[in-house]
């Protein structure tokens, strides 16, 4: 396979749900679990993933190296062996940048139609 | 006891997962668990929240599943078709023989689906039946006029029973006038098949009465030919053997698709009702066809014994009638009769098609066991990358339906010309194979084979796959061949096993079909040209009937090239036949009744077919209309009424004259009229002077290098009546040909498959030993290198295929016993056990897979020691 720079511009957009997962891992690496209850807690339970879609979006973000599995972990005391830990490469925060600036752009054009009042949120 | 509860929790989310598939399933299946567990703990408690958490976890799954699957089975298809396109010999020679074995397959099958399996064109077709009428002996024949009414009042389990027998008119008046094939049915005819009319109406019962106005109903072909489509046609009047018939209605054309058979014939014209065309009320004149449809809440079987009853009570009710003897009725469906004749042949050829089918992928599976084989190395490289071993299996079955899909489409292309089958002269005529066709059911058979080959083609690799790494390749060949070698080589025994059973069946098909040719109908066939000449009405009287055709014959003589020529009333081997009885006045306890086949003669008749007269005296011209009644039995005829006297000069007399004593002058030779592979029947020949029908059939009989033609006979004939057409104008040799149709069925299938299985055990026998000299070239590299000969390398190979050949022969035996007996069961007239066919099978399977060794052998002995040696191992 050629290897080739990839930018990030090329994996968007992002699909909501993916976004938030890698936001989720923005602050730090988590495990499974632990991404499904940040997601849950920063959309106040708006978004709720299931398992089984979460492990669907993490197979891509692996597949396509925006995440990776971590070793390092926790006081073992404190965690469950099994559990695996994922964090955001550098590569996936670009990609999550560039995604929130492509809403950023969106949002602005919005504005300047007096979709939503500047600064304000919209009520659509 | 929360170790339980969780325990029971993860059985249930395994579950889950497993609807996953095995990449997602392998990485993540850990994870997915243990988060469904932990928000199983973190959820409120109760039943109804335990039941929205475990359907919330399922449709989560669900939701993402067929993506998933999709995804892999994407990758997968895409990593086939990358690999495939790296190896093309490979994949053309895998494509290929999937392709002839697939197509070959789906060839038989369509023809099985249009003879055997699919629906009559009639409504609800499973429901209508034939009777046949069973004669004390057990053999089946036609119905009297009578029994046909006894059968409408006395059968309940039927909706109905129309009676129908042919016959040819002649249509005079618009145009010229032809002969037309009509066929004389009961009223309820169309309305038991569930026919609707195309323009008008159908037969109704009024239509069905000696004095009704004559009605006519035009088939749709002889509406669109004479009468040019016309709608305006229903209420004009024919002319039809001199009476005016009031055409009614136009049947569909899909009506004149019907099979012919035994009951419908080959073509008809028009339809006119039955009654004021019976020939005779006479209980004991068989001549009609019976059609029966079974009521709907009754099942067949029950039918049956009931209208087997009603025949019994008859013979005993009408018990003089049917001379005191047990006849009963038969009801058989109307498909089965339709295909009696090519049921079994098809059968075992569809069997026979199977098996090389088998071949053709033990084939596929040998050369993707050769292909594991160098793609070892590839695979371990994908397993050290992380791929799982249920993965890799995957992988191997997505190949095998990657292959067996293509495979499939080429063979269902190639399957594309199974109706051509109809286009061969001699089984173009067998019942429905006109009507050979791609359908949906040969469709869900090709879905079907693809699934099957593709499982079998991954289960050779995926074992071989699946084993433990492969020790150095010095150590192996220094413990005999790798294991994949050792497989591969299974693959070809099991393949020449099934190859000989093939040959075997095949063989004995041809055998069969051979025999037949030999078989002597009792007449001269070569050189005998024929036609036939139906006489209009006008030739009112027997004298005048005679007058015409002893003119004719005479004419005919003076052609050049003619030896011999004469006319008879029923050609032999055209399965035309007259059913009629004789009786003798017999002791008590002799027979004193046979049913014959009856045929009329000019005197010259047998001297041109040169049907032997072993006793007495053949007719002459003196045997006219007013001297003394006289015939010729055959053999049959003379051992059933004087077993052990002599047969000339007694008496008989025919059941239709009872008054009238016929004497007997001789004794002829018995004929296969029915066809060659039917044995003879008995016959009773009259003068045609004293038994005249206005339709004969002309043969003559031409010197060696001579041929008559039809515009000759056709001369001679209107110098006689410039009026009078012939047709139907064909050669005995010809005829004979046709009745050659059913048992050579068997045999040009049965020899098509033979090659097939020939050639594709050949190619596997070759790929398998290609494959084993390349793995153990470096063995046969220090063979060379320490003083073997070449020779002694090609003998070595040659002796392993001897043996494996050997193996495979002697495991095949079994199979073909059983395959010969089989077919032995199913096809009349086939040996059981022919230790030929086993020879000749054995013998030849040992030259062809010995050939497909030697190739690879004489390329083992051409090896260089110096190059292998040195090579990478």
């Amino acid at each position: 396979m050629p290897l080739r720079k990839r930018s990030p511009e090329d994996l968007l957009p992002l699909t909501p749900a993916m976004l938030h997962v890698l936001l989720a891992l923005a602050e730090g690496e988590k495990h499974g679990y632990a991404i499904l209850k940040e997601v849950s807690r920063r959309t106040n339970g708006e978004v709720s993933l299931g398992a089984g879609t979460l492990y669907a979006l993490v197979k891509r973000l692996l597949a396509d190296g925006l995440i990776v599995e971590t070793d390092d972990r926790p006081d073992p005391s404190l965690d469950d062996e099994r559990r695996r830990y994922y964090r955001l490469t550098p590569f996936g925060r670009d990609v999550a940048v560039a995604e929130v600036r492509r809403l950023q752009t969106i949002v602005a054009h919005a504005r300047t139609l007096r979709l939503v009042p500047a600064g304000g949120r919209g009520r659509a | 006891m929360k170790r339980m509860v969780t325990g029971s929790r993860k059985r249930r989310f395994g579950w889950l997962i497993r609807l996953l598939p095995v990449d997602i399933r392998e990485a993540h299946g850990d994870e997915i668990r243990q988060v469904l567990s932990t928000a199983d703990e973190h959820r409120p408690r109760g039943f109804i929240p335990g039941l929205a958490f475990l359907l919330g976890a399922a449709w989560d799954v669900l939701k993402i599943a067929p993506r998933q699957h999709a995804d892999a089975l994407g990758q997968d298809v895409r990593y086939t078709a990358r690999g495939l396109r790296r190896s093309p010999v490979f994949a053309v020679a895998a494509l290929a023989t999937i392709a002839v074995g697939t197509g070959a397959t789906l060839s038989v099958f369509a023809v099985v689906n249009a003879v055997l399996i699919r629906p009559l064109p009639f409504e609800n077709s499973s429901k209508l039946a034939l009777v046949w009428a069973i004669n004390p002996e057990g053999s089946r024949t036609w119905l009297a006029a009578p029994e046909l009414v006894d059968l409408e009042s006395r059968a309940r389990t039927l909706h109905g029973v129309a009676g129908l027998t042919d016959l040819r008119l002649a249509l005079t008046g618009n145009g010229v006038p032809e002969e037309l094939d009509v066929v004389a049915v009961s009223a309820s005819f169309f309305q038991l098949l569930g026919t609707r009319p195309f323009l008008g109406r159908l037969l109704g019962p009024y239509d069905d009465r000696v004095t009704s106005e004559r009605v006519v109903i035009l088939s749709h072909s002889l509406w669109t030919r004479r009468f040019g489509s016309s709608p305006h046609v229903v209420g004009q009047t024919i002319v039809l053997d001199g009476e005016a018939y009031a055409i009614v209605g136009v049947l569909p054309k899909a009506f004149g698709l019907i099979p012919p058979s035994s009951v419908f014939p080959q073509h008809a014209d028009a339809w006119v009702a039955l009654q004021p065309h019976l020939v005779s009320r006479a209980r004991d004149v068989r001549y009609l066809h019976a059609v029966a449809r079974v009521r709907d809440d009754i099942p067949f079987a029950t039918a049956r014994e009931e209208i087997s009853a009603v025949g019994a009570a008859l013979s005993r009710d009408f018990g003089s009638a049917y001379g005191n003897r047990a006849w009963s009725f038969d009801l058989v469906p109307m498909k089965e009769d339709l295909v009696r004749g090519v049921r079994p042949a098809l059968m075992v050829v569809l069997a026979t098609v199977a098996l090389v089918l088998l071949i053709a992928s033990v084939n596929v599976a040998a050369l993707l066991l050769a292909r594991a084989e160098s793609r070892r190395r590839e695979m371990a490289v994908r397993a050290a990358l992380g791929a799982s071993r249920g993965r890799l299996t995957r992988q191997l079955l997505t190949e095998g339906f990657v292959l067996a899909g293509i495979g499939g489409i080429l063979g269902s292309v190639l399957a594309l010309a199974a109706p051509a089958i109809a286009r061969v002269p001699q089984l173009g005529m067998l019942p429905r194979f006109s009507d050979v066709a791609i359908d949906w059911r040969v469709a869900g058979c090709a879905a079907l084979l693809v699934c099957i080959t593709a499982v079998l083609f991954a289960v050779a690799p995926a074992l071989e796959l699946s084993r433990p790494p492969a020790r150095s390749s010095t150590l192996r060949s220094s413990s005999g061949s790798p294991p994949a070698v050792r497989l591969g080589r299974w693959l070809a025994a099991s393949e020449v096993a099934i190859a000989s059973a093939v040959l075997v069946v095949a063989l004995l098909f041809a055998k069969n079909l051979a025999v037949l040719l030999d078989v002597e109908p009792g007449f001269t066939s070569a050189n005998v040209f024929t036609a036939r000449v139906a006489l209009p009405p006008k030739y009112g009287t027997a004298d005048a009937i005679a007058r015409f055709f002893d003119e004719v014959l005479n004419r005919t003589r003076q052609l050049p090239g003619v030896d011999a020529v004469a006319a008879v009333t029923q050609l032999p081997l055209s399965g035309a036949a007259l059913g009629s009885s004789f009786t003798v006045d017999a002791a008590a306890n002799a027979p004193r009744r046979l049913d014959v086949d009856l045929r009329g003669v000019t005197h010259t008749y047998f001297e041109t077919l040169e049907v032997p007269i072993l006793r007495g005296r053949a007719f002459t011209s003196r045997d006219a209309r007013t001297s003394p009644a006289v015939a010729i039995v055959d053999e049959i005829t003379a051992r059933h009424f004087w077993p052990g006297r002599d047969p000339i000069g007694q008496r008989m007399r025919w059941i239709r004259q009872p008054d009238v004593e016929v004497e007997v002058i001789g004794v002829a030779g018995s004929v296969r009229h029915q066809g060659v592979q039917h044995p003879a029947r008995a016959t009773v020949y009259r003068p045609h002077t004293q038994y005249a029908r206005s339709t004969m059939y002309v043969v003559a009989r031409m010197a060696g290098s001579h041929d008559m033609t039809e515009p000759a006979l056709a001369g001679v004939v209107t110098s006689v009546d410039p009026d009078q057409p012939i047709t139907d104008a064909i050669t005995l040799a010809a005829l004979r040909m046709r009745s050659f149709a059913q048992p050579g069925l068997g045999a040009a299938l049965g020899t098509a498959l033979a090659l097939l299985a020939l050639v594709l055990t050949a190619v596997g026998v070759y790929g398998v030993y290609a494959f084993a000299v390349v793995q153990r070239r470096r063995e046969m590299g220090v063979r060379l290198a320490i003083g073997g000969t070449p020779a002694r390398i090609q003998r070595l190979i040659l002796v392993d295929g001897l043996r494996i050949v050997l193996l495979g022969l002697a495991a095949g035996v079994p199979g073909s016993l059983l395959a010969s007996r089989l077919t032995a069961t199913f096809v009349p007239g086939v040996q059981r056990f022919d230790p030929w066919a086993f020879a000749i099978s054995g013998a030849l399977m040992l030259g062809v897979a010995l050939g497909a060794c030697w190739l690879p052998a004489r390329r083992a002995s051409r090896v260089d020691p110096a190059v292998v040696l040195r090579a990478d191992p």
